[in-house]
């Protein structure tokens, strides 16, 4: 899949901009705060209707004169033998409601997730580790909203399900919920899902980690390792319905006092370690960076293995504050990909430079070339 | 200054409290009705009076009836060993287009809500578990295919169950006549979570 054409109208500091990206790596130079991010920001919101930076629509909107966004773009899906163009836009008037519509029919934002898939890297990822338990069940969402879109209508049904208990509970207080045998079945699937897309990141992260952290990392060697930390307890993943249901039945009273659900996966983690100990606190900023980097890259292999097509790249600054050799290991990962868009202020690595297709950003403008 | 009648602003007002019509609309059907015959007027309000008269819900299955019971509660031909549960009494059309089914009718008066204020106390379910006696031996459950609509067969089927009464639910998913090389995966997954022995 690949992005061939994206066209800007008011979006972040961009009053108009077109670009028409190659195959392989699509590069965006500038200096800090020239836009480099927005553009991926708009491609991530083109494919999958939102910011990948949690950016409220509002605040993509062009400052100063007009109230409204548009984003459209031409794309292709599919193997290179059977591909089919899809035309995307996304539009957005201040006070009213996005206006998602491919091949010129308006569509739900869960239909963008049944055609292009993508997986973005940035420095902010290292919230992944520093972050709170919401950010971790945001990046699980996202990867395994693509890779599954029954997984998507589980999640939404679930979440209007929750709403309804919750509402149940302020009014009901003390009385069986009469959503809780919906909110097993749909959140076990969800667990369900959760488990086994940790458990894969748990057999590839670790590859990844070794080959970016290279032999200079004393640890690099060392096990890292991600695990579920589900809100309800389970030995196999058969058993997630009746764990649940036992779990729900033991905390009935608190939830009644509380006035809001507290069992389910609403409530989920990950735990993220290196040799036992958690990454947060333990270790040191590019350790964390590159663990970053191997976890969203099992994620892209997660996908492919899902749906057969490997996901386009959106790579912000990966490889600031990285030594030379570093960078050659992470270069190497990312050529195989079918599309790449990254933002840089220095020259990424030859692997990835040499056929690359260069734009300079400065003053709100995109120069090709 | 021109002042419109007292009556037709009423009448505006009246009008544009009915679902599905705003304020512009009750003003073109007011001036509508002001232009028809008093006969056609006097047809048009004695038949919104003669709805409220006449039609009630029938006291099993709380269908719409001019008779209590309704002619289906008590329609000879009909399996009355199984009971279909639906939400409004306007789904009962939507299935007496199936063939091979004549079930009796339980009609809930909508589904469970919380959101809305609507709870288990608000809908015709205890009236449906006094119905389950030992003449009836399946319950199907046509409730939307909706979180609200799901969450209250689910709930249902739990209330049912230990009257020793088959509980079924209407399959959901794929539409007459659609492809399944067209079906979405989300249809797909789900309709096949719910597939059946044959
Ligand atoms: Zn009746």
């Amino acid at each position: 899949m690949r992005i061939d054409r994206i066209v800007l109208t008011n979006f972040r500091n961009f009053e108009s901009g077109e670009l028409t990206p190659a195959f392989g790596a699509n590069i965006f130079f500038g200096d800090n705060g020239a836009g480099k991010t927005n553009l991926l920001e708009a491609l991530f919101t083109l494919c999958l209707g939102r910011s990948q930076r949690g950016a409220r629509d509002v605040m993509m909107v062009r400052e100063g004169n007009g109230d409204f966004f548009r984003i459209e773009g031409i794309g292709h899906i599919g193997q290179p033998s059977s591909e089919q163009e899809v035309k995307l836009a996304c539009a957005y008037q201040k006070g009213g409601r996005k206006k998602i519509t491919v091949d010129e029919n308006p569509v739900r934002i869960s239909r963008l997730y049944q055609l292009f898939r993508i997986v973005s890297m940035a420095p902010e990822d290292v919230s992944l580790f520093s972050g709170s338990p919401g950010t971790r069940r945001r990046f699980l969402d996202l990867h395994l909203s693509q890779g599954s879109p029954t997984y998507l209508a589980d999640l939404t049904d679930y979440n209007k399900a929750l709403a309804q208990k919750n509402s149940f509970l302020k009014n009901s207080p003390g009385m069986e919920c009469p959503f809780d045998p919906l909110l097993i079945q749909l959140g076990s699937n969800i667990m369900k899902a959760r488990h086994n897309y940790i458990e894969f990141l748990n057999n590839n992260a670790p590859d990844y980690y070794r080959k970016i952290a290279g032999e200079q990392s004393e640890r690099s060697l060392s096990s890292f390792s991600a695990s579920y930390k589900p809100n309800v307890d389970f030995e196999t993943p058969d058993e997630i319905a009746s764990c649940f249901e036992d779990k729900l039945n033991r905390y009935r009273p608190k939830e009644s006092i509380l006035e809001m659900a507290i069992v389910g996966p609403h409530r989920d983690d990950i735990e993220f370690t290196v040799s036992g100990f958690p990454i947060k606190g333990y270790g040191s900023m590019g350790e964390q960076r590159s663990a970053a980097v191997a976890v969203m890259m099992a994620s892209a292999d997660f996908l492919e293995e899902k749906q057969g097509e490997k996901p386009i790249l959106l790579l912000d600054e990966v490889f600031a504050e990285l030594d030379p050799s570093r960078r050659e290991n992470l270069a190497a990962l990312f050529e195989s990909f079918e599309q790449i868009f990254l933002t840089t202020a220095v020259a990424p690595p030859a692997v990835l430079y040499d056929n690359a297709r260069v734009y300079h950003i400065a003053d709100g403008k995109i120069r090709e070339g | 200054m021109y002042k419109s009648a007292e009556s037709v602003g009423k009448l505006v007002s009246q009008l544009s409290r009915l679902p599905g019509i705003g304020r512009k609309t009750a003003g073109r059907l007011a001036f509508h009705i002001l232009k028809i015959s008093d006969e056609e007027a006097r047809e048009l309000a004695a038949s919104i009076i003669d709805v409220k008269e006449k039609v009630g819900n029938c006291s099993i299955c709380f269908n719409i009836s001019e008779s209590d019971p309704c002619a289906l509660c008590t329609d000879d031909k009909r399996d009355k060993s199984i009971i279909c549960v639906v939400e409004e009494a306007s789904d009962i059309i939507a299935l007496g287009k199936a063939e091979d089914f004549n079930p009796l009718f339980h009609v809930l008066g909508g589904k469970l809500s919380p959101l809305d204020g609507i709870g288990p106390d608000d809908l015709y379910i205890k009236e449906l578990l006094s119905r389950l006696d030992d003449s009836i031996s399946e319950v199907v459950v046509a409730t939307n295919p909706d979180v609200e609509g799901e969450a209250t067969a689910i709930y249902l089927n739990k209330l049912i169950k230990p009257f020793g009464v088959k509980v079924t639910r209407i399959a959901r998913g794929l539409p007459v006549g659609g492809d399944l090389e067209y079906a979405d995966g989300v249809t797909i997954t789900r309709a096949l979570q719910g597939r059946q022995e044959l």
